[in-house]
């Protein structure tokens, strides 16, 4: 699904060029689970915005289902993202002025879907993350577990084949971490590519393979694991 | 959920920085709408005043300053009269009437008087079959509905500045002073040692006439003992259109003389119009740089505060254009509604204070509502493109940055 072929990226700092990815050439395949791991500054959260076409390479090129991301223009990246990908944050970025059902509605919303398909779809998907009641609460009315079950129903609102999320756990507590990751591993179980960045061990345990990266940007895979179930 | 309920969501989110952008807009637009409505009507009554008194014309000798046209002939001077009768007979094109006046002091029952002294129009009318030659000539494709009015009576006095007929004998009082003297119709009056009838009482005019009694020309003359003079000969031409061809004319048919239009004589009050029209202008420019500034800082603080909203949209998939769009919507929205409630107040405005300030009657003018309306949302519309466009290029990795 993903190929990195030798992509780096580098920031200017002043007259210094700092190194946020080293030379990465690595292959992500469709309905795969990976955990991209490292210490903080390694270039894990750049990674993860290469993979999703928000931040150019410096050199190499990032293919995404047979085609160049960045051969395409910021508009045609963005229908991509609308179409294919979704994201996780760890803070989950829900619009704070909608309710949980409309910020579920939003990716519909962008997809051109109508108002009744949008409801429906959104509501639908609340029920699946077990916040049918609360769909009309606003994010500073839910528990950071819920804030965060509503940024996964927002998240698969469009249906994507890959889910792309930044320290999903990060924020949570134990049993909340633990209903996202089931969620994710259900997402799996249903044929989605998921591409986690964490700090957590026990996340990267339930994925397949582990990208290790270190400071500057270095980065390589860990031995093949088996993963670990719920 | 549409397009629409996003952005009226999140405006209401920011009621603060809403209203603030709301009142930049209303208030430059009231200002505005408040200064046009006023000049309209200011413009308006100026021109209204212009088109009764007609095309007048006045010929003063040479050294007269004039402030006020109703008392153009208060100021001792003299012209001869023979002036009257060479441009009555000069087949000057467009004159209607000729007015000569000659003004001297007097007293009327112990009360200090103006006794003037005007020359009726069959005057001329004898002269002219006597001589028998054309009294003036008409002006060629004049539209006008002054042209060839034959008003008769005392009212002409008002309307016309002349009468058709006035004995020797006989005189007119002014409405204020037949009040004061409670002179009317058939009394006899004694000035300058002569006794005369009163024809007729004038009706109010609202002018320093009220004030003067008037007899003929001829009888002044010989009252006061100055001879065959003026102080002033008023030209009434049909319509404003002959007026600047009867002063080069003038100039020319009577070299020694001083010749004044009215529309010069109001020349003040024009240039004041003229002024707040400039005004006007200059206020739109400030108030549209200053609303300007003003939205283009509340877009790109709004821009600021949502930051990570913006790169949350983006990763999930909203184009550049869409996220555009948000911030412009919502700049057309704070403009017409600031346009439509600034209209409403600046008319407000313009029609209280306004009709106390300047005393004329000032009503609202439904077109300004379209201009302000327009002028309001392209300029906020315009004042957003920017921080509109920077919004719609922000990276969206901002989204992965914790709050």
């Amino acid at each position: 699904m993903f190929h990195l072929e030798s992509v780096s990226k580098q920031y200017q700092q002043g007259d210094k060029t700092v190194s946020a990815l080293d030379t990465t050439t690595l292959d992500i395949q469709r309905g795969e689970f990976i955990a991209i791991v490292g210490p903080s500054g390694s270039g894990k959260s750049t990674m993860l915005t290469l993979l999703g076409g928000m931040l150019a390479p410096t050199s190499g090129k990032v293919w995404f289902g047979g085609q160049s991301l960045y051969d395409l223009t910021v508009t045609e990246r963005a229908e991509l993202r609308r179409l294919k990908m979704g994201f996780v944050f760890q803070t989950f970025n829900l619009i704070p002025y909608l309710t949980a059902l409309e910020n579920v509605e939003v990716p519909l919303l962008l997809r051109g879907d109508s108002k009744q398909n949008q409801r429906r779809r959104a509501l639908e998907l609340l029920d699946q993350l077990g916040l049918g009641d609360r769909a009309h609460h606003k994010p500073n009315q839910l528990s950071t577990g819920q804030q965060q079950r509503v940024a996964l129903a927002r998240t698969l609102a469009n249906d994507p084949c890959v889910i792309l999320a930044d320290e999903p756990t990060g924020n949570l507590d134990p049993e909340s971490r633990n209903q996202v990751l089931a969620f994710l591993e259900e997402f799996h179980r249903q044929g989605k590519t998921i591409i986690v960045v964490t700090h957590d061990p026990e996340v990267a345990r339930r994925a397949a393979r582990t990208w290790q990266m270190n400071a500057g940007g270095v980065g390589h895979l860990l031995a093949s694991q088996t993963p670990k179930a719920a | 959920m549409n397009f629409f309920t996003l952005v009226w969501k999140e405006i209401r989110e920011r009621p603060t920085a809403m209203l603030t952008g709301l009142m930049t807009i209303t208030l430059g637009v009231a200002a505005l709408v408040a200064i046009r409505n006023v000049t309209f009507f200011s413009e308006r009554a100026v021109a209204k005043e212009l088109e009764a008194l007609g095309a007048n014309v006045l010929v003063l000798p040479k050294g007269v300053t004039l402030q006020d046209y109703y008392s153009a002939d208060l100021h001792g001077q003299t012209i001869p009269e023979q002036f009257v009768q060479q441009l009555a007979f000069s087949n000057l094109e467009g004159v209607e009437n000729l007015a000569p006046k000659l003004c001297v002091p007097a007293r009327l029952n112990e009360r200090g008087v103006i006794l003037t002294g005007i020359l009726p129009q069959s005057e001329f009318q004898a002269k002219a079959a006597w001589q028998s030659a054309n009294l003036f000539s008409k002006h060629k494709g004049c539209k006008k509905a002054r042209c060839d009015t034959d008003e008769g009576g005392t009212n002409s006095l008002a309307t016309k500045r002349t009468v058709q007929e006035l004995y020797k004998h006989e005189a007119l009082l002014g409405s204020d002073i037949a009040q004061a003297t409670g002179l009317k119709e058939g009394d006899k009056v004694s000035l300058l040692g002569e006794t005369l009838v009163v024809s007729a009482v004038l009706p109010t005019m609202g002018t320093v006439d009220d004030g003067r009694v008037f007899a003929h020309l001829h009888t002044v003359q010989r009252l006061a003992k100055l001879g065959e003079v003026v102080n002033c000969i008023e030209i009434m031409g049909c319509c404003e259109d002959v007026a600047q061809g009867l002063l080069t004319q003038l100039g020319d048919l009577l070299p020694g003389t001083k010749v004044v239009t009215i529309a010069q004589v109001v020349q003040t009050q024009v240039s004041i119009n003229r002024m707040m029209q400039r005004l006007s202008w200059l206020f739109l420019a400030i108030l549209v740089a200053m609303a300007g500034a003003g939205i283009a800082n509340s877009t790109i603080a709004n821009v600021r505060e949502r930051r990570r909203e913006i790169g949350t949209l983006m990763a999930i998939g909203a184009s550049p254009r869409f996220v555009s769009r948000l911030f412009l919507c919502k700049s057309v929205l704070f403009g017409s509604l600031g346009g439509l409630v600034g209209y409403l107040l600046g008319t407000g405005i313009a029609t209280t204070l306004g009709s106390q300030w300047s005393g004329m009657s000032v009503t609202p003018l439904p077109m300004l509502a379209v201009f302000a309306i327009a002028g309001a949302t392209l300029v906020s519309t315009a004042a957003s493109w920017w921080p509109a466009r920077s919004a719609s290029r922000m990276d969206p990795c901002v989204c992965f940055q914790d709050s």
